[in-house]
């Protein structure tokens, strides 16, 4: 694959702003404060112009330009709603808030309930007895005890003594696990961005050897 | 020496990790990959799709996780073009529909899927979970071109596409939300299409639940995830390539926390014993 000046040039200018990031690990300093004002301008532009030329043209001029006025009735609530940048008419921008809010909890109450709700309770009631092998047993055993516990840790209408109480504490064991594995997966997700980064940097070096003609 | 351990600049950790990083690109290791049953799955799901079938898949991760997803995504796409499947790519992130046309590109060069017969970009819709509602029996209304302003008749693999009822199967590259759950909430609930996803480690979690419960088919959990599949197809990429650097970085980490719980409970003992002394006196 060829690689131009120019393709170096870029791939160096994001090692450079990938460095000035770094440096904050040592501590705050200008590099990383430039880098950071950058990141947000161009974020900033970058979300501006998305906005306006995948979301707002599309959705809403164009079809208004093809003569489709019930897109008006959108648009007025979205001027609406930027009246909450004037705090003396803020309340205006509550109407369209309300409808968006009620839109959701309804949208959300069927999907959740049917997707979220539903199918994990019936994926609780396994088998306990008569598995292919004991791991399946085991398995089973062990969804059932953790939802019950976790269910028992949250159940605040008696006092947590007694079987609930010790239920309560075995459920504490189970969420405390939950919470282990959830952070191994993070610490996997964070050290998985330095190593992109990291490789990176390699491939800035392969690159610009490649262009110098020295690999 | 304990308290000057207890007190540790914590920039020597983030020196330790950056070396453990940076050590197996220079001095690779090897390690051993080995393939989970949910990366088994996702790759059977893709195995078992006769000739023709059309996937959608679903860009919506951003530039924070392209190294987690990106490297999925290139491996899926040389999966299912090496089977003669084809592709509707769609992005509910703005950034996703970029790298959907960086990942096809790369996947037809390798694999030789034309655009327009084997696969089409339709780009980025804002509005998550409503778009998926919206366009749920008939896409074209919610994506009439496609990224590069293509209108949806011209398209030759787009006939005969109406809703999510003649999409075979729904593959989501996963960062947060939207994401998968959006489609299991709404193609997987209410059109009842098979889903499987790959997602960023810290998704993962999440979406494990409704894997189990077979609401998911197949997941690939991050970067591991992603070497997994490539191990399966025969093809190293980028995932597989900083394996090392994960696995060691890993390692470093898991030696401090062992070294911080030895400190803290050296100190508890060396506490409990001056007290005692103290008290004693």
């Amino acid at each position: 694959m060829a690689v131009s000046g120019l393709d170096v040039f870029g791939l160096w200018i994001g090692a450079a702003l990938s460095l000035c990031i770094f440096s904050f690990l040592y501590r705050d300093n200008p590099f990383y404060r430039l880098a950071e004002h950058i990141f947000v301008g161009v974020s900033a532009g970058y979300y501006m112009c998305t906005g306006y030329w995948q979301v707002l043209q599309p959705n809403l001029i164009a079809r208004l330009q093809d003569g489709d006025w019930r897109y008006a009735i959108a648009a007025v609530l979205g001027g609406m709603l930027l009246m909450r940048l004037w705090p003396k008419y803020a309340w205006v921008g509550r109407w369209p808030l309300a409808f968006m809010v009620g839109i959701y909890a309804g949208y959300n109450i069927v999907y959740t309930m049917q997707a979220q709700v539903l199918a994990q309770v019936s994926d609780t009631i396994v088998s306990l007895w008569n598995n292919p092998d004991w791991t399946a047993t085991l398995k089973n055993w062990i969804i059932l005890v953790g939802v019950l516990t976790s269910l028992a840790y949250f159940y605040f209408s008696v006092e947590h003594k007694g079987v609930i109480g010790q239920a309560a504490r075995v459920g504490v064991w189970v969420l405390m696990i939950t919470f282990g594995a959830t952070f191994g997966y993070t610490v996997m997700a964070r050290v998985s961005l330095l190593v992109g980064r990291v490789m990176y940097f390699q491939d800035v070096w392969t690159h610009t050897a490649r262009w110098l003609g020295i690999s | 020496m304990l308290d000057k351990l207890s007190s540790l600049d914590r920039r020597w950790i983030f020196l330790a990790i950056t070396i453990a990083v940076i050590i197996p690109f220079v001095f690779p290791l090897g390690l051993p990959i080995k393939v989970s049953q949910q990366t088994k799955q996702f790759y059977e799901c893709i195995e078992q799709l006769p000739q023709g079938s059309v996937v959608c898949m679903s860009f919506d991760y951003g530039p924070g996780t392209r190294v987690e997803c990106h490297p999925m995504a290139q491996a899926a796409l040389y999966h299912l073009f090496t089977r003669r499947c084809k592709v509707i790519a769609l992005a509910l992130w703005p950034e996703g529909a970029l790298f959907a046309r960086e990942a096809l590109r790369e996947a037809a060069k390798e694999t030789g899927a034309a655009e327009g017969t084997d696969y089409v970009n339709l780009g980025y819709k804002a509005g998550g979970e409503v778009v998926l509602r919206g366009a749920g029996d008939d896409l074209r209304a919610f994506f009439p071109n496609d990224i590069d302003g293509r209108s949806w008749d011209s398209i030759p693999m787009l006939k005969g596409i109406k809703g999510w009822d003649t999409i075979d199967l729904i593959c989501a590259w996963s960062m947060g939300k939207p994401g998968v759950l959006e489609y299991v909430r709404v193609v997987g609930g209410s059109y009842h299409r098979p889903i499987i996803t790959g997602t960023t480690a810290v998704t993962a979690p999440e979406a494990m639940p409704l894997v189990n419960s077979g609401q998911i088919e197949g997941i690939l959990q991050g970067m591991r995830g992603a070497s997994e599949y490539e191990v399966m197809l025969k093809r190293p990429g980028a995932a597989a390539r900083g394996m090392d650097a994960l696995s060691m970085a890993h390692v470093a980490i898991a030696a401090f926390i062992i070294m911080a719980n030895v400190i803290y409970w050296l100190n508890k003992r060396r506490d409990r014993r001056n007290s005692l002394v103290g008290g004693g006196a």
